[in-house]
């Protein structure tokens, strides 16, 4: 995977296009916590080949659009904008694709609480054996922060 | 009609090897979208020549809840005891998605004879 600085991004898709990769895979959002990093995918239809390429987003959280490069990006930077709260500069359509507008945080970043991890019981919150002898230890799903589940004493440990 | 042929390791399913599970609850606390659920008891089990019973645990149910499982492989990895295996059997299909939730005695079949 290349790595290419924000300011690159459009630059080095273009250049891509131009050396025969032509067909569009994906663009993917990783919250990487510190900074979200954004992964391209381009495909040279003659051979088959594929060129992967990232960039760490500045603070600001924003990058531009390569949907006059590649038009199948626009589709993929409309799920960035959606589910990691990245500001797509230039994108001609900014419309959510599964959310309600205005329906909280990105649900894909790790920060965002997803209200089925509370309202669901965690399936590995009994510990093994009798049932009786059921959460004896009390443990937090993978993915779970600290207090998001709180049992009826009012603890979450 | 062109035949299509199942790579021998393909991850299609997975199966579940009852006997080597030990309801140690690994793989249902490792699983990122929560499709496993293990039930199981405790039971007394005295051998001759042991100073006391040992206590041992019975898996009652084990279901995979295949229509939310994202086939990641990590309770396949996790399980210590290599009760949990990939299969390369046919994902079958349902009505509804009740009916892609699975139980030990379907997991089992699919379990490979020689593991993986």
């Amino acid at each position: 995977m290349r790595r290419v600085p924000v300011s690159d991004w459009v630059t080095e898709l273009a250049a891509c296009q131009a050396a025969g990769f032509d067909c569009f895979g994906m663009i993917a959002g990783v919250d990487r916590v510190e900074s979200i990093e954004v992964i391209a995918s381009v495909v040279r239809s003659s051979d088959a080949s594929c060129e992967l390429m990232s960039t760490t987003l500045d603070a600001d959280r924003t990058v531009a659009s390569i949907a006059h490069v590649y038009t199948g990006a626009a589709w993929y930077e409309r799920e960035l904008a959606e589910m990691f709260g990245v500001l797509v500069a230039g994108a001609g359509d900014d419309r959510p694709l599964l959310r309600r507008t205005d329906e909280g945080a990105p649900t894909l970043l790790k920060s965002t609480i997803l209200g089925a991890r509370v309202l669901t019981p965690w399936p590995g919150d009994a510990d093994a054996g009798d049932d009786a002898k059921a959460n004896r230890r009390r443990q937090r799903a993978v993915g779970v922060a600290e207090g998001w589940l709180v049992d009826e004493s009012g603890s979450d440990d | 009609m062109t035949e299509r042929v199942i790579p021998p390791n393909a991850h299609s399913l997975i199966g579940l090897n009852p006997e080597a599970c030990t309801s140690c609850m690994i793989c249902v606390r490792e699983c990122p979208v929560w499709c496993i659920d293990l039930a199981s008891h405790t039971h007394e089990v005295t051998e001759e020549g042991a100073r006391r019973p040992k206590v041992v645990h019975v898996l009652d149910e084990f279901t995979i809840d295949f229509g939310a499982c994202m086939y990641c492989g990590i309770c396949v990895d996790v399980c210590p005891f290599d009760a949990l295996a990939w299969s390369s059997e046919i994902d079958p299909s349902a009505h509804a998605a009740g009916g892609l939730v699975h139980g030990i005695d379907q997991l089992v079949k699919w379990f490979p004879a020689s593991g993986s």
